[in-house]
């Protein structure tokens, strides 16, 4: 009976978790996330290095798991023949085998611990992969690209570091993204 | 018909035809080159106008298609009313999807489908997915009649200005006219009223060189010449009369003379036998007329043979 009591005490932890883990990223926000993801390989010099599939690494903690999947959802659902005749090849990895997007056009990054994200901004830069983050605040720490939420909704754009990463963005894709500036924090 | 023309055509005075011809030469003129002026005036400002709403929704466009690719249909919202903001010229905007279902619309649409149309509706656009180029949208922009009316009507007030500018230099000009031809047409009255016999030409010589003048004192000087024959004429005339009335007494006395000699015997200054016969002729008429008695006397000379060998024998 104790036996019992504890595994259904850990059976409800974990389903909390997993249920509070679900709320922390909002389903409007990665849906618009799904539908520019594989846009921004390929409006950016990224799609230089389209062979034959677009590939797209999905970088999230264990505990986003769920969201992870809800976003490669979305984009096989905007996406279900893949964009400009390319395939979509999703690759959804933990941040600590990041080995896995050496060949990658694009990283989306969930939240993680700052090393994790150390890690990854540095493997990213070193393999210049663009990288684009759900939270915005993460461009502070060397991420590319992320949405920047304020009273509309637009891409948010680090200039500085994919200059650095020789990746240059699409004129229109600038034209409708915000650039995001250091010192406006 | 060709000949009451032509004789309609000969009867109005030369100011008539200048005046008439001066007038509707000017509003051809004016009218051409304004009808001109202003078709160009339209048309270029049609065509700037066409330029530049097709400059704003070519530059609309793709954004807009950037961020319906990307699902920014909120970014679209403020892009679009700001566009609205920044363009007063642009009324209706309306922005419909892949499937015709409206996503943005703002302004009037009013008169959209009415002849009547209060807009120029210059920018119909389809909406291109930057990157599959496919179409995923269409955007709608009615533009303002407003400055195309205003500069019609700027331009109607200026030719109706143009035209009372016109009208007046016109009244004027006919007033310059008038007063230019008026002395032509006194030396037209006097012409008419000059009689050779009175000398009564009234206008003097002018010192004025312009035409006019020259046709007045050329015709003085006509005139002139033609008192001095008529003169030389009357003379002449007055000579001849002279002569005709000593002629006709002369031919009077001839005559007389004539009809004397031929009733009159020579010799003895006695009427002959024609004029007995005319005489008995008529006395015998008029006895047969009036029925009163005729008498003959007869006389005889004895000897008388005697007398005509003596006297008068031939």
């Amino acid at each position: 009976m104790k036996m019992f009591r504890i595994e259904f005490i850990l059976l409800f932890v974990l389903s909390h978790t997993l249920l509070l883990n679900a709320g922390n990223y909002n389903e409007d926000v990665l849906t618009i996330y799904s539908k520019m993801i594989p846009r921004f390989v390929v409006m950016s010099s990224q799609k230089e290095k389209i062979k034959t599939d677009i590939e797209i690494c999905i970088l999230r903690d264990k505990l986003d798991e769920v969201d992870a999947h809800l976003l490669i959802e979305k984009i096989e659902s905007n996406y279900p023949s893949g964009l400009l005749n390319h395939p979509i090849k999703l690759i959804q990895t933990n941040y600590t085998n990041i080995q896995k997007c050496k060949s990658s056009q694009l990283a989306f990054m969930f939240n993680a611990d700052d090393n994790h994200l150390h890690h990854a901004i540095s493997f990213l830069q070193k393999h210049r992969i663009l990288s684009l983050s759900y939270d915005m605040a993460l461009l502070e720490k060397g991420a590319d690209a992320s949405l920047f939420i304020g009273r509309n909704v637009m891409p948010y754009l680090n200039i500085k570091a994919t200059s650095s990463k020789n990746i240059f963005f699409d004129t229109l894709l600038l034209r409708v993204s915000k650039i995001y500036k250091e010192d406006e924090k | 018909m060709i000949r009451k023309l032509i004789e309609l055509h000969q009867s109005i005075s030369l100011q008539v035809k200048a005046v008439v011809g001066i007038i509707i030469f000017t509003f051809l003129i004016i009218g051409i080159e304004r009808y001109q002026i202003s078709q160009n005036i339209i048309n270029q400002f049609i065509e700037a106008k066409k330029s530049k709403n097709l400059l704003l929704i070519n530059t609309i466009a793709p954004v807009i298609g950037v961020n319906i690719s990307l699902g920014l249909e909120d970014a679209n919202r403020e892009y679009l009313d700001y566009i609205s903001k920044q363009n007063s010229d642009v009324i209706f905007i309306e922005l419909k999807g892949s499937e015709k279902q409206t996503i943005y619309e703002n302004g009037n649409p009013k008169a959209k489908d009415g002849n009547n149309q209060e807009y120029m509706d210059f920018c119909d656009k389809e909406i291109i997915d930057p990157v599959s180029k496919s179409v995923i949208g269409s955007l709608h922009l009615h533009f303002s009649r407003e400055d195309f009316d205003k500069l019609q009507s700027d331009n109607n007030r200026l030719t109706l200005k143009l035209l009372f500018m016109t009208f007046i230099l016109l009244g004027l000009f006919l007033l310059l006219i008038q007063r230019e031809l008026r002395p032509l047409k006194k030396l037209s009255e006097s012409v008419c009223s000059y009689d050779p016999r009175l000398n009564n030409f009234a206008l003097t010589p002018t010192i004025g060189t312009d035409e006019v003048g020259l046709i007045q004192n050329a015709i003085i000087t006509m005139v002139e010449k033609i008192a001095l024959h008529t003169h030389m004429l009357d003379e002449i005339n007055h000579s001849l009369e002279d002569k005709i009335k000593e002629r006709t007494k002369e031919l009077e006395e001839a005559n007389r003379q004539l009809k004397t000699l031929a009733i009159t015997d020579m010799l003895t200054q006695l009427p002959n036998r024609r004029y007995f016969e005319e005489y008995y002729a008529k006395s015998w008429e008029l006895a047969k007329r009036t029925g009163v008695n005729l008498s003959i006397v007869m006389c005889d000379i004895d000897h008388f043979k005697k007398v005509n060998r003596t006297s008068n024998w031939r």
